[in-house]
């Protein structure tokens, strides 16, 4: 049997994500960020954690949520360099350490949900949906994340 | 060695392995092929020579029966038959003893080629003995001879013999001159038993082997017939024709017996049995002996194979243990080499995270490999680096939190025991505005009595202003009334004192109650000041606590990150977070109570300052009693004046009716001054009364207001105390790790 997977949770705009424990390389609370000029919208600027710069990206914006200010309660994910060159997000407020049971996951494919995902295109962004007793924790895929900067870009030039 | 990936060394050992048991099987199947072979052509030749002797022996044997065959055989034909049979199976055993020297020869056995070459010498002269035998036995002339003695001799002799009856029977009948007779029958006699000798004797020249004896034998034959032939004349009697006849027989007789004697004389058969029984024997025995010893090289032969056999397998189990041995050692060596390379850092690394899992992080795994276990013991080593860094920000954050703890016990402390002043403070507030409320209830009282008199010197007066006119008929019923109104006024001047007094002890009371709720606002508010700076260390407990969970989830993050391994850090992590997680809701608690104990205590301030407000207005009233009480003192003075007057001028009333009139219409004036005095009193003394249950309840307000606070105070010092456990306890957690830095610092 295949054994339990962690999940690193987070909420933004009050909804509950997760992306898989061992993407992630640390989370810090570390949120002040020097912009870069041109950048696109969903960057937010670099972030020097204990002398290395990072790409911190706004998770709201990735997501296509409402802006929203950095709070005391912000916090910025970082991964693991296995996911992404030296990046993060920004998340509304850190949550806890799931554990969650296999058969309790279930894989989110874009193609089964035709009529949504040709108007969400972010969609791919969800890699699979966790039952939790009380509600829906939502798998994001963090290697989607730079690479849908990179979309952005190209779509807007 | 150190630098080679694992299954490098697991493809060495097994490769290792595989040649040490292909070298000793290739070994084990050459030696053993070998001394197959060996033994194969031992046994193979032995066994063929064996045969080709046993074979020849055989051959032998058949050869000297068919020769005993021979020299018994009678006739010629069967003789012939059987000499030529024994001749064939000879030359056939000299073939095949030839055969066995060729084949010694080649095999080049000691001995055996000696004895097989005697063995054919042996055989040649037994062969040359034997050709001699069979000839010798195939002429069978005794045979012949007898043959002729019983055929050609006997019939002439019988002839003879009936000759010589004839010549009997004619002597018998002619006989007439006996001396004629007797000599010729004497004679006769004489030839017939020389002729009868005549066969046993060729007998015994026939049987026998010796020369002498023949001679001595072929002479008394010849002694015989001579005898026979001198007889013959006086025998026959003179009969010419018949004595020529005899000698022709005689002489036929002689001649076969000349036959019989040449052919006896060869003594072929006699001999060739004497051959047979004497140097054939000895040849043939020969031959046995010879065969006998070549068997005996065979046996010896076979045993030296045996031995030669045993000997080699012996070498082979020599060769292939010898080189299983040689193998296991240098696979063993080499093994254990690799085996060593591989368990040690492995073990190293075990014993590291063992240690880890004991709390000493100092441990450092010093391996310079390359391969997975290198690999495992780099990564342990940044594990042990990372949970050092954790556990050294963890432990300075508890260090701090523990600070702070501290100072929150302290600053709760000091807000206890202030609020312990403040509601003891306030307790005494309270017993103080009871005594108040009961003295101004008591004057509240004294204000009503005084009311109900002033009414009734009110209606006395009115009655007595009245009545003015028909005082005289009254005089004494006003001597009385005045006497009662003396009286009344008496006990009023004596009320008014007691409310004065009253009312002075309330504005002394009022003013000791306003000090000390000066003195409890004052309290309050540095109990404020209190509460702002434990919110401000709560802010500060809370930044930490956050913070701590913060670190607890990356430090869970990295201990999942490393797998089994960091399972136990995993635990502690938990437990930290678990801690931080309390430590955030203790000082939030704490937060909340501080509110609650900012909230009371604002409450407090308000009510102290209606309190105050109130003991003030108190106190205003109290003095403005104490100014109507004074004034209706005076008026009462001058009441008791006016009816001391009046009672003076009771008298003569008559006299002075009309300043009685007067008198009465000023007591009236001064009276309804004073009722209406008194009613202000007694408006005043119930509003005091009421202002004093106010401040009463509001007192008792306080009191809950500070009793509370104390409880809140007690709240956050037990909570304080909780925390600086919390603090504690994650300090002595933390500690169990040993770092680097602890050595450092200590």
């Amino acid at each position: 049997m295949e054994s339990q997977r962690l999940f690193c949770t987070f909420r933004v705009d009050g909804h509950l994500f997760g992306v898989d424990m061992l993407d992630v390389k640390e989370v810090t609370t570390e949120t002040t960020h020097t912009p870069i000029a041109h950048a696109p919208d969903e960057v937010l600027g670099l972030v020097n954690i204990r002398g290395h710069i990072y790409l911190s990206l706004d998770l709201r914006r990735l997501l296509g949520m409402p802006e929203s200010d950095v709070t005391i309660n912000s916090r910025l994910v970082l991964f693991k360099p296995s996911i992404g060159n030296a990046f993060g997000v920004v998340v509304d407020e850190i949550s806890e350490i799931h554990p969650a049971e296999p058969d309790r996951i279930e894989v989110f494919d874009s193609s089964t949900h035709e009529i949504v995902a040709a108007a969400i295109r972010r969609v791919d962004l969800i890699a699979a949906v966790c039952k939790l007793p009380d509600e829906l924790l939502v798998v994001l895929n963090p290697r989607r994340f730079l690479t849908i900067v990179d979309q952005n870009l190209v779509s807007s030039a | 060695m150190k630098n080679l990936k694992l299954a490098t060394k697991m493809l060495l050992l097994t490769t290792i392995l595989m040649t040490s048991v292909l070298v000793v099987a290739y070994v084990a199947v050459n030696r053993l092929s070998t001394v197959n072979a060996q033994i194969r052509q031992l046994v193979d030749s032995t066994m063929t020579k064996a045969a080709r002797s046993n074979e020849a022996h055989v051959k032998f044997l058949a050869s000297v029966r068919a020769q005993k065959n021979s020299v018994l055989s009678p006739e010629d034909e069967g003789s012939k038959a059987y000499a030529t049979a024994s001749r064939t199976a000879m030359t056939e055993a000299r073939d095949l003893v030839e055969k066995l020297k060729e084949m010694a020869g080649k095999d080049r056995v000691e001995g055996q080629l000696s004895a097989v070459e005697a063995l054919s010498k042996a055989l040649e002269n037994a062969e040359r003995i034997h050709n001699t035998l069979l000839d010798l036995a195939s002429q069978n002339t005794n045979v012949k001879a007898r043959r002729l003695l019983s055929s050609d001799v006997q019939r002439q002799v019988e002839v003879l013999a009936a000759r010589f009856h004839t010549w009997f029977e004619d002597v018998i009948t002619k006989g007439t001159n006996e001396a004629q007779v007797l000599p010729r029958l004497k004679t006769l006699y004489e030839i017939h038993e020389s002729l009868l000798a005549i066969q046993p004797n060729a007998v015994k020249h026939i049987e026998s082997s010796s020369d002498d004896e023949m001679t001595a034998v072929e002479k008394k034959l010849n002694d015989l017939q001579d005898r026979i032939q001198q007889g013959l004349n006086t025998a026959s009697g003179g009969d010419v024709s018949t004595q020529v006849e005899v000698r022709s027989l005689l002489s036929d007789l002689k001649t076969s017996l000349d036959k019989m004697e040449k052919l006896s004389r060869l003594d072929t058969n006699n001999r060739s049995i004497a051959m047979s029984l004497g140097e054939s024997k000895v040849a043939g025995d020969e031959c046995t002996k010879r065969l006998t010893e070549v068997d005996k090289s065979l046996a010896e032969e076979a045993r030296a194979g045996r031995d030669m056999g045993e000997a080699a397998y012996a070498n082979a189990v020599r060769w292939i243990v010898g080189t299983m041995l040689i193998g296991l050692i240098l696979g063993s060596l080499i093994a254990i080499l690799v085996t060593r390379s591989v368990t040690r850092p492995v073990f190293e690394v075990r014993n590291l995270a063992q240690s880890m899992a004991d709390g000493d992080l100092r441990q450092r795994v010093a391996l310079r490999q390359s391969d997975e276990v290198g690999e495992l013991s780099d990564a342990t080593n940044s594990l042990a680096d990372s949970l050092t860094k954790i556990v050294n920000q963890i432990q300075k954050v508890s260090e701090h939190l523990a600070g702070s703890a501290t100072d929150l016990t302290g600053v709760s402390n000091q807000l206890l025991s202030q609020s312990q002043t403040a509601s003891l403070k306030a307790a005494s507030v309270a017993s103080a505005s009871e005594q108040l409320s009961s003295n101004i209830s008591t004057m509240a009282a004294a204000a009503e009595q005084m009311s109900v008199n002033v009414a009734s010197i009110s209606s006395a007066s009115e009655e007595m202003s009245m009545n003015v006119g028909t005082i005289s008929s009254a005089a004494e019923q006003t001597s009385t009334n005045v006497a009662v109104v003396s009286t009344a006024v008496g006990e009023i001047s004596n009320s008014f004192t007691d409310v004065l007094n009253d009312v002075r002890e309330g504005s002394r009371v009022a003013g000791d109650a306003s000090r000390m709720a000066d003195s409890a606002t004052q309290s309050i508010q540095m109990l404020s000041q209190s509460g702002t700076e434990i919110s401000k260390v709560t802010e500060t407990i809370k930044m930490i606590a956050l913070q701590t969970n913060l670190l607890a989830l990356n430090a869970t993050i990295e201990a999942t990150s490393a797998g089994e391994a960091g399972k136990g850090f995993a635990v502690v992590a938990h437990e930290i977070k678990e801690l931080a997680n309390q430590s955030a809701k203790a000082a939030e608690d704490i937060a909340r109570k501080i509110e609650g104990v900012q909230g009371d205590t604002r409450q407090a301030v308000q009510v102290i300052q209606n309190v105050s407000q109130i003991i003030k207005d108190i106190n205003s009233s109290a003095g403005r009693i104490s100014a109507s009480v004074e004034k209706q003192t005076r008026a009462a003075t001058m009441i008791s004046q006016n009816v001391t007057e009046a009672n003076k001028g009771v008298g003569d009333i008559a006299r002075s009716i009309a300043e009685v009139h007067k008198a009465a219409g000023d007591m009236s004036r001064n009276v309804a001054e004073a009722a209406r005095g008194a009613t202000d009193v007694s408006r005043n003394v119930t509003e005091a009364a009421n202002a004093a249950r106010g401040i009463s309840s509001d007192i008792h307000g306080v009191k809950q207001a500070s009793t509370s606070t104390n409880d809140s105070a007690s709240k956050v010092h037990e909570s304080a105390e909780s925390l600086d456990q919390i603090g504690k306890e994650l300090r002595k957690l933390v500690r169990r790790f040993k770092t680097n830095t602890d050595e450092t610092s200590t």
